[in-house]
């Protein structure tokens, strides 16, 4: 395919002309190295820390910390929110009844949150996923129960003419046809929830890539939070494309007219 | 084995409590055993609100619908209904959505797959079985629809505009096929068409609907599709001077209504 070749080739060249720039900077010290480290001490800095770590821990301890976080956090809002998107998808009552709430607080940025989470729940490991998990819930619940609410109406009938009951309808077609909103909701979470990780691991860490940046920062070790937060976005670029496959994998139907 | 018994049925669409619109006034027919009962009118008489409320999707405002005694009360198995193109599940193969409905009945999968198979080559998608729905033509698609509709063993077979979207070469195929579906199988169908021609030829009973609000108008009793079945060509059959008169005939029947 020409077009993506094409594509291809000019997003790396924006790379890589941002990083000549950035290396250019800081040759010509443009800005003090306490600002705007060069790409090569970053670098460095990189490999030490992948040699020697940070703070006690490993690199991958930092990294399968946080994805531990995540992780677990997904997991504890997808089983809330698919459920509950189903149910207010289909039942006007309980949409009347949740919506509002879930309105009001999806806009409100989680660390504005974040304090009255520490006071309710301490400052352990289930603040940190809680607040990630509050993070994720709301997208998915939202495209969830926009997914239910989009079925065609002719897939319901033509499954109760084939003597459906209410609950093999939502198990064998609600579900299946709401599934690519729903990963959609996921995925969305997924980047809401990863940005989110920062913020959890404000709360007393010792561990994880959003606690590396903040000690990091504390010291002025510049390099080091720009390592950082490169390793950050890497992931969360990794776990897009993760979920985007997943996506052409279960649902090859989707997007193909029919 | 029974009979669809529809008698004096009004339907009513209610935008308000004060602005009501009849839909349907006082229908009334009967289908009975091996019937194929088709319903013809122009766009608005209520062709598809009739079907829906045989089908059990919505309620008549008067009247009744009885399936052998007993009333209709929401959708249900021994009803089928065939679709059109977009009421098939993209997540399963062809097969698969042939056997749903004896997978909601909980058969096993050996049992429902060998009947589903058997089904798909009576409607001609023999070697198709495992192809994606997105991967079939609308003709193709259509006779998928049916053969997920009939796999159950529906009493009635209820098609609303099962051929509306397929050109005219197609369509013809696909007439003929359903003709010869309800020979094989025997069941009782109520066919649901704007198309004058297809309406008279695969009729034993033809209902002739008049618009706003749809009433019948007249009942026809006709055997073009049994000439069919007895081994008669499509075109000579519809090339009949017969076939031709009847056609002129009803055609006139909705013009002159028109005018009115
Ligand atoms: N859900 C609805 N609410 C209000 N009015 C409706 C509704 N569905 C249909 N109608 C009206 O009822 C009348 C009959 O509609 P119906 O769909 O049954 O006609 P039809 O004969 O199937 O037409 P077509 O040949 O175009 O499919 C129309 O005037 C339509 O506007
Ligand atoms: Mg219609």
């Amino acid at each position: 395919m020409d077009i993506f070749k094409q594509k291809f080739w000019i997003s790396i060249t924006t790379v890589l002309a941002l990083i000549a720039l950035w290396a250019l900077a800081a040759y010509l010290a443009w800005v003090p190295p306490l600002y705007l480290p060069s790409p090569l001490s970053v670098l460095i800095k990189f490999n030490e820390l992948l040699n020697k770590g940070y703070m006690d821990a490993t690199l991958w301890q930092h990294l399968s910390a946080s994805l531990n976080r995540v992780g677990l956090a997904l997991i504890l809002a997808i089983s809330v929110a698919v459920p509950v998107g189903i149910a207010i998808g289909i039942n006007r009552v309980l949409h009347a009844a949740i919506d509002p709430l879930i309105e009001f607080y999806r806009p409100v940025p989680p660390l504005a949150y974040l304090p009255l989470i520490v006071i309710w729940f301490g400052i352990g490991e289930f603040s940190k996923v809680l607040l990630i998990a509050l993070a994720i819930f709301a997208p998915v619940v939202v495209s969830t129960a926009n997914g239910v609410r989009s079925v065609s109406a002719v897939r319901i009938r033509a499954a109760q003419s084939l003597g459906a009951t209410q609950y093999q309808i939502v198990r064998y077609v609600i579900l299946p046809s709401a599934l690519p909103d729903i990963l959609t909701g996921v995925r969305i979470g997924l980047g809401i929830g990863w940005s989110t990780l920062v913020a959890a691991e404000l709360i007393a860490a010792t561990q994880g890539l959003g606690f590396l940046i903040q000690s990091a920062s504390q010291f002025l070790v510049t390099d080091l939070v720009i390592a950082g937060i490169l390793l950050i976005a890497s992931v969360a670029y990794s776990l897009e494309i993760v979920l985007r496959c997943l996506q052409k994998k279960l649902v090859p139907w989707s997007g193909k007219s029919h | 084995m029974g009979t669809l018994k529809v008698s004096n049925i009004d339907a009513v669409y209610a935008s308000s409590k004060a602005n009501e619109k009849v839909v349907l006034h006082n229908i009334s027919f009967e289908i009975g055993e091996g019937e194929f009962f088709v319903v013809v009118g122009p766009s608005g008489s209520g062709k598809t609100t009739l079907l829906n409320l045989v089908a059990g999707f919505q309620f008549p405002a008067k009247g009744r619908i009885e399936l052998d005694g007993v009333e209709v009360n929401g959708p249900s198995a021994e009803r089928g209904v065939v679709f059109q193109q977009d009421a098939l599940l993209p997540w399963l193969t062809v097969i698969q959505n042939v056997a749903f409905g004896l997978q909601l009945k909980g058969v096993d999968k050996q049992t429902r797959e060998f009947t589903a198979k058997n089904i798909l080559n009576l409607v001609g998608l023999k070697g198709f079985e495992a192809h994606h729905i997105w991967e079939l033509s609308g003709g193709m698609k259509q006779r998928v629809n049916l053969a997920r509709a009939i796999v159950v063993d529906p009493q009635l077979l209820l098609m609303d505009e099962p051929f509306g979207a397929l050109d005219a070469f197609t369509k013809e195929q696909m007439q003929v096929l359903v003709l010869k579906v309800w020979h094989e199988t025997g069941k009782q169908i109520l066919l649901i068409t704007h198309d004058i021609e297809e309406a008279i030829f695969m009729a034993t009973k033809l209902l002739l609907l008049t618009s706003s609000p749809g009433k019948v108008a007249q009942i026809l009793h006709l055997d073009f599709g049994k000439r069919l079945i007895a081994g008669e060509n499509v075109r000579q059959i519809k090339a009949d001077p017969q076939f031709i008169e009847i056609r002129e005939k009803v055609l006139e029947h909705f013009f002159s209504e028109q005018v009115i």
